[in-house]
C-alpha cells in the first residue's frame, strides 16, 4: 500500500515537472522569436536605408536644380542616420564594423552639411562633387554585400538570435583567451566581416575644411611642460589644502588624453574620509578640473549666497570677469556655469562650471577644461550690423526678453561673434543667433527648462 | 488491484487539471491578458526602445534616470570619481562615430553594458548615482574621453586589448 503511494507521488512530481518544463521552454521560445523578429527588422531597415541613401546620393549627384539636390542631400542624410540606428540595434558588439561606421557618419556629416547651406547657397564645388561620387560608390558597395547577406539570411537557417548567442560567449571571453579567437562561425558574422573588409579598402575622401573632423581634437596648452611635483604644487594651492596642516598630494596617474593631464589625489589630513582629485595639465599646468569628495548635508544656505560663493572662488582663483549664464541644481549641490566677458561680450567658449555644496556654501567642485584650453583675449572686430538691424532678423512672433553679443564656436573651432537674443513664445524660452557680420540667422536654440536655469 | 489503477489515474487526472489551469492563471491568459505586473514591465521596455530622443538636453528627467540606473549597477561600490567617469563614458558615446546619438540608443545597444543586458539596471538605482550623472551631465569627464572601460578581474571583450588606455579609477579600466 506503502509502496503504491509512492509510486503516486512520484507519479505526479513528474507530470508536474514536465508541465513547469514545458511551460519554461516555450516561454523561453517565445522570447526569443521576438528578439529574432526584431533583429530582422532591424536588419532589414539597415539593408533598405542603405540601398536608398546609395540611391538618393546618386540623384544629388546629377541632379541640374540645387533645390533637387539640397531635397536628395537632406532625404540621403535621413537614411544614414535610420541606417546608423538600425546598426545600433543589433547584436553585433563585438564585430568590428568600424570603418562601416566611421563611412556611415562621414556621409552624415557631409550630406547633413551640404543640406543646411538654405536657398542663398552655392552647389556643390568640384571637389564636393568628386567626394559625393566616392561616397555614392561606397554606399552601392555597401548595400550590394547588405543585400546578399540579407538574401542568404532569408534563404538559410541563419538567426540573429544565433549571433546574439556568439556574441555572447565571445564577450564573456577573458582578455588571455582572446588568442583562440578564430575564424568568424556562421554567415552572419562572416557576412559583415566581407562588408567591413571591402570598406576599408576604399580611400577615404579628404574632408579637410568641408565637414568638421569626427574625432575633433582640443587644441594644446601653451606654455612650458611641468613635472609631478609641480603638479602637486599647483593642485595643492587649488584645493586650498596646505601640507603643514597634514594634507597629502600625489600624482596617481598620467592621462594620456587631450589635454595630457596629472591626476593629483589629495588627501586632506590623516585618516580623512574625504578626499580631492585635480586634474593639472602636463603643458601649462592649468587645473582642468577639481572634484572633492566629501560627505554634503541638508541644504542650509541662501540662493544669492551660493552664488556669491561661486563667484568668490573665481575671483580667488585667478578667473576675472566671469559673468553667471547657468545653474542646476541637485541632490544638495548647485552647479553654476559661467562663461568669460570681455567688454559686455559672452565669450562661450571660455566656460567653466562651479559646483557648490548647499550645505554651507564650499566650493566642492570645478570644471574648467574648455576655459583653460580656449582662453585667450580676443581682438573683437565691431559688428557689421547694429542690435536693432540684428532684432529685425527675429522671427516676430516672438518677444525678445534680453540680448546681447555673444562669441560662439563652431564644430571646426572657428569663432564668430553673434547677437544672441532671449526670446519668449508662451512657455518656452528660445535663444536665437544673429551673426553679427552678415545678419544671418544661423542658429536657434530651446532653452531645456528642466533642472537648467539660463541666467 | 483494478481498483488501485482506478484511483490512480484519476488523481493523474485531477492534477493534471489543476496544473494546467495554475498555469493558464500564472501566465495570465485566464483573464485574457498578462497579470498587473508582467504588463507594466512589458509596457515600459517597449516604450524604451521606441521613444526617440533625439539629444541628452531633450527629456531631460528620463534620460537622467537612465544614466542613474547604468552607473549605479555598473559602478556600484565604486569610488564617486569612477560612478561620474562610467557617467562620462555614455556621453562620449554619443560624440563617437562608432555609437548611437541618443543616451537610450548607447544604453540600449545589445550587448554595450553587462548591467543592462543582465537586467540589474531596473534594480533601484543608489542615490548617489544620481548625483554622479548630473555631474557627467553638468561636464566633469575623469574618464579621460574614454568610450569603453571594462573590469580586469571579471569577463571582458577580447578586442580591448586593441584599444588605448586612458586610467584606472577603482576596478574599472578606462579605454578610448
Amino acid at each position: 500500500m506503502g509502496q503504491r503511494w509512492a509510486w503516486t507521488v512520484l507519479a505526479i512530481a513528474v507530470v508536474v515537472l514536465g508541465f513547469i518544463g514545458l511551460r519554461e521552454y516555450s516561454m523561453k521560445k517565445e522570447a526569443e522569436l521576438r528578439a529574432e523578429n526584431q533583429y530582422q527588422r532591424a536588419f532589414q531597415e539597415v539593408v533598405y536605408h542603405v540601398d536608398s541613401l546609395a540611391e538618393e546620393l546618386g540623384k544629388a549627384a546629377v541632379s541640374g536644380s540645387l533645390l533637387q539636390t539640397q531635397k536628395a542631400l537632406a532625404d540621403a542624410w535621413r537614411h544614414t542616420e535610420s541606417a546608423r540606428s538600425g546598426l545600433g540595434q543589433l547584436p553585433i558588439g563585438t564585430i568590428q564594423l568600424s570603418t562601416t561606421e566611421d563611412f556611415l557618419s562621414q556621409v552624415a556629416s557631409f550630406t547633413y552639411t551640404l543640406s543646411q547651406r538654405g536657398a542663398s547657397g552655392s552647389g556643390l564645388s568640384d571637389r564636393e562633387w568628386a567626394i559625393l561620387g566616392d561616397l555614392r560608390e561606397q554606399a552601392v558597395f555597401a548595400a550590394e554585400e547588405l543585400a546578399r547577406l540579407g538574401g542568404s539570411i532569408a534563404s538559410g537557417k541563419l538567426r540573429w538570435t544565433d549571433v546574439q548567442r556568439e556574441s555572447m560567449t565571445t564577450a564573456a571571453m577573458r582578455p588571455e583567451r582572446e588568442k583562440t579567437q578564430g575564424a568568424p562561425s556562421n554567415q552572419v558574422t562572416k557576412g559583415l566581416k566581407m562588408l567591413e573588409d571591402g570598406m576599408t579598402r576604399f580611400p577615404t575622401p579628404d574632408f579637410e575644411g568641408v565637414i568638421p573632423p569626427a574625432r575633433r581634437k582640443l587644441p594644446a596648452i601653451p606654455g612650458p611642460t611641468i613635472d609631478a611635483d609641480e603638479a602637486i604644487k599647483i593642485a595643492m594651492d587649488f584645493t586650498g589644502y596646505s601640507v603643514a596642516q597634514g594634507a597629502k598630494g600625489q600624482v596617481i596617474a598620467t592621462i594620456s588624453s587631450e589635454p595630457e593631464s596629472y591626476r593629483v589625489e589629495i588627501v586632506p589630513s590623516r585618516g580623512s574620509v574625504s578626499k580631492a582629485w585635480v586634474d593639472v595639465s602636463v603643458r601649462g599646468g592649468k587645473v582642468l578640473w577639481m572634484y572633492v569628495d566629501s560627505p554634503i548635508g541638508p541644504e542650509s544656505i541662501t540662493p544669492t549666497a551660493v552664488v556669491n560663493a561661486a563667484k568668490a572662488f573665481l575671483a580667488d582663483h585667478g578667473f576675472q570677469h566671469m559673468r553667471q549664464i547657468s545653474r542646476r541644481d541637485y541632490q544638495g549641490v548647485s552647479a553654476i556655469g559661467f562663461a568669460y566677458e570681455q567688454n559686455g561680450v559672452i565669450v562661450y567658449p571660455d566656460y567653466v562650471v562651479v559646483r557648490v555644496a548647499l550645505d554651507d556654501g564650499r566650493v566642492d567642485g570645478f570644471e574648467g577644461t574648455n576655459y583653460q584650453v580656449f582662453h585667450k583675449i580676443r581682438s573683437l572686430k565691431e559688428p557689421g550690423i547694429s542690435e536693432d538691424e540684428a532684432k529685425e532678423k527675429v522671427n516676430p512672433r516672438l518677444s525678445v526678453t534680453d540680448s546681447r553679443l555673444a562669441v560662439i564656436l563652431d564644430d571646426f573651432y572657428r569663432e564668430t561673434l553673434m547677437y544672441e537674443f532671449k526670446c519668449q513664445l508662451g512657455k518656452d524660452t528660445y535663444l536665437v543667433y544673429i551673426n553679427a557680420e552678415t545678419g544671418e540667422e544661423e542658429e536657434v536654440k530651446k532653452a531645456e527648462t528642466t533642472g537648467l536655469e539660463l541666467v | 488491484m483494478s481498483d488501485g489503477i482506478g484511483k490512480f489515474i484519476a488523481v493523474i487526472t485531477i492534477v493534471v487539471i489543476v496544473v494546467t489551469v495554475l498555469w493558464r492563471v500564472q501566465s495570465g491568459r485566464a483573464f485574457g491578458d498578462r497579470l498587473a505586473y508582467g504588463k507594466e514591465e512589458e509596457d515600459r521596455l517597449s516604450y524604451m526602445a521606441e521613444v526617440d530622443l533625439a539629444r541628452p538636453g531633450q527629456s531631460y528627467s528620463y534620460n537622467l534616470e537612465l544614466m542613474a540606473r547604468v552607473i549605479s549597477a555598473e559602478a556600484k561600490g565604486e569610488p564617486y570619481l569612477g560612478q561620474v567617469a562610467v557617467g562620462a563614458v555614455i556621453l562620449n558615446r554619443l560624440n563617437h562615430p562608432h555609437f548611437p546619438k541618443t543616451i537610450p540608443g548607447v544604453i540600449f545597444e545589445p550587448d554595450a553594458f553587462t548591467a543592462v543586458s543582465t537586467g540589474h539596471v531596473w534594480f533601484p538605482p543608489e542615490s548617489s548615482s544620481y548625483r554622479a550623472a548630473q555631474d557627467a551631465l553638468s561636464g566633469w569627464d575623469p574618464s579621460g574621453g574614454a568610450v569603453y572601460y571594462y573590469n580586469p578581474a571579471k569577463a571582458t571583450n577580447w578586442w580591448v586589448a586593441t584599444r588605448s588606455y586612458i586610467i584606472q579609477i577603482g576596478r574599472h579600466i578606462f579605454l578610448r
